[in-house]
């Protein structure tokens, strides 16, 4: 049951993905891929929130989560029910250009798929508690909140260095998953760092697939895999690769609105996903504020979605700050009159970004030779989640600036794993850019001659549904 | 240099993609190659697991709502002694640790003592007003506070 918790959240969190995610015009595996990935991320953020909600109002750990676990279910299937037959078509995306040796890709993505996968496996079997942080704050305050009336230990001013004062839904997350089963054994953080860990790359290849096919998604799925912080970062059971996929998961929801005309129900959804990064940790809410701009700039008046999605969790996580968590001054003017550690912060943040691939297999690069060699032309569509990326970067950098820790420690323990919630984002709209090239000069591959024999390519035949 | 110079060319293109293609793929094997490597040699750096396994020995002799003393010869400024502490914590959950030093400590009836050497633990205990309940191995002490005299 530790693992088998894990899974019944994508159950639970499928029919919102189902009913709220503008469907592209796209092969059904795609869609179907892209509604998993939604799913699971939707459910580990909205039953883990609900079973904290719960635990606050006074319910043991077993009877919130279990009821957590049937509100998002029920919730989701009556949403579902009736929004039956009104599913919210997405607008075909532009055909996406030729790519050449895209077989070859698409083998590469596989290999790297399984290899990651495998390692990720291998490191959570070897080393079940997790790298630091997991057992120093985000287990451990899992433990508090699956004990019966042991809950507020996790908040309690006492823990000082175990960050009381940070939000809970991972903790949540796991402390749902012990609740659920009746013991505290390793595999459930085990389980849910491999589960969000291949969420996240599902999300990402399903979300380039719905807008430029198979052989894009792979090549961007390929990049995502070269990313060192990622293969390094998952069997650490750390927050940060649940908050990378719900950042990720709200910005292809709203980017899926986007395509619908800003759809409400993709707007809504999205601004679920962003809450639930607001909840699991302080970047998260900073991303939640700074999409809520770019959408607002983006949609207009539409925008107001967002908001109604992020509302529910949003309202959870203030509560939280306001009412629970132990005040701890976090920034200091001091620390901002220093103008050397600005200097320091964007220098390691550089160096952060260039780690993060071992040459030759550097991502960023990559991404740049791939720019060079199809020069997708300016502007760029759609920029506003790569301005929502960028600016949670200079969040993180800014509040680096601003603390009163050492700022190098702050670089060598945080550094790249700001970077990895922001990374894929980027990744995927560079991606976006990149295959958007119908109307460029590239051949699209409706265009390209097709061989005698060979099947129609998916993103043709998507296009012309 | 005119616009149809800056066009890409088809075996840029195809270069591109073949090199990302095949040097995604080797790296992969390599990064699997470290985790590999990583699963083989590196178990429980900071002594986890094994705090676990000490605590578990005597868990039922602390209710889960007591909170749990913490000593430690180890400053508390070196990563060594914060690993300590932290697993001390991560095993004793969902009980509370407070370190010697900390507001609610002298109340504390139980003390989980984390030693970097071998010494008199229960004299090092009796200076502090404790009770050896319990050697745990590995330099790892239960004490109990001494019941004062009636």
């Amino acid at each position: 049951m530790n693992v088998l918790a894990w899974l019944t959240t994508g159950l639970a969190g499928w029919f919102w993905a189902r009913a709220l995610l503008p469907r592209p015009a796209a092969p059904a595996w795609i869609r179907l891929g892209r509604e998993a990935a939604m799913g699971l991320a939707f459910g580990i953020g909205g039953t883990a929130a609900v079973f904290f909600a719960l635990l606050w109002a006074g319910l043991t750990p077993e009877a919130a989560a279990w009821a957590a676990d049937g509100a998002v279910l029920v919730s989701g299937a009556a949403v579902w029910a009736l929004r039956r037959g009104g599913e919210i078509a997405a607008e075909s995306a532009p055909q996406a250009a030729r790519l050449p040796y895209g077989w070859l890709a698409v083998i590469a993505a596989a290999a790297c798929g399984a290899a990651f996968v495998a390692g990720a496996w291998l490191m959570l079997k070897a080393g079940p508690q997790g790298d630091w942080d997991a057992w120093a704050i985000w287990n451990v305050r899992a433990k508090f909140l699956a004990h019966e009336g042991l809950w507020r230990n996790a908040v309690s001013p006492e823990l000082t260095a175990t960050h009381p004062e940070y939000p809970l839904l991972w903790s949540a997350a796991v402390a749902r998953a012990w609740a659920e089963s009746g013991q505290m054994a390793h595999s459930a953080p085990q389980a849910g760092a491999f589960v969000v860990a291949v969420t996240l790359v599902l999300l990402f290849a399903s979300g380039l697939a719905a807008r430029a096919g198979r052989e894009w998604a792979a090549l961007g799925t390929a990049t995502l895999l070269m990313t060192v912080s990622l293969w390094r970062t998952t069997p650490g059971q750390y927050a940060d690769v649940p908050l990378a996929m719900f950042v990720l998961g709200a910005v292809i929801a709203a980017a899926a609105a986007q395509q619908a005309g800003w759809s409400a129900a993709g707007l809504a959804l999205s601004g679920a996903l962003a809450s639930f990064a607001a909840f699991t940790k302080n970047e998260g809410l900073a991303f939640c504020i700074i999409l809520a701009a770019a959408l607002a700039g983006a949609a207009r008046v539409r925008a107001v979605w967002y908001l109604a999605g992020a509302a529910p969790v949003l309202v959870l996580t203030g509560l939280f700050h306001w009412l629970l968590a132990p005040p701890k001054p976090m920034l200091s003017g001091a620390s901002f009159q220093q103008l050397g550690r600005l200097g320091a912060v964007l220098k390691g943040m550089a160096a952060e970004a260039w780690a993060l691939g071992d040459l030759p297999a550097h991502p960023l690069l990559f991404v740049l030779l791939l720019l060079f060699a199809f020069r997708p032309k300016w502007p760029w569509r759609p920029l506003w989640p790569a301005a929502a990326a960028l600016l949670l970067l200079a969040a993180d950098a800014a509040v680096m600036w601003g603390v009163a820790a050492d700022v190098q420690w702050q670089l060598r323990t945080a550094a790249d794993r700001l970077l990895l919630q922001a990374w894929p984002v980027l990744l995927l709209c560079a991606f976006w850019w990149l295959a958007a090239a119908e109307a460029q000069g590239i051949p699209s591959r409706a265009e390209a001659p097709a061989k005698p024999g060979r099947r129609k390519p998916a993103a043709a035949s998507a296009g012309k549904k | 240099m005119t616009d149809e110079r800056k066009e890409p060319r088809a075996w840029q293109r195809s270069a591109a993609v073949a090199a990302l293609s095949v040097v995604a793929a080797y790296n992969a094997v390599i990064q699997f190659g470290y985790a590999d490597a990583f699963a083989a040699q590196v178990r429980d750096p900071y002594n986890i697991l094994e705090m676990e396994e000490k605590v578990s020995r005597i868990a039922d002799l602390i209710p889960v709502t007591e909170r749990v003393g913490y000593l430690s010869d180890v400053p508390s400024s070196v990563p060594a002694g914060q690993a300590a502490f932290f697993s001390a914590q991560y095993a004793f959950a969902p009980r509370l640790v407070v370190k010697e030093d900390a507001a609610g400590g002298k109340n504390v009836r139980y003390w989980l003592a984390v030693f970097s050497r071998q010494q008199d633990f229960a004299e090092a205990g009796a200076r502090r007003g404790l009770v050896l309940e319990k050697d745990l191995g590995g330099y790892v002490i239960l004490y109990r506070r001494q019941e004062p005299a009636r």
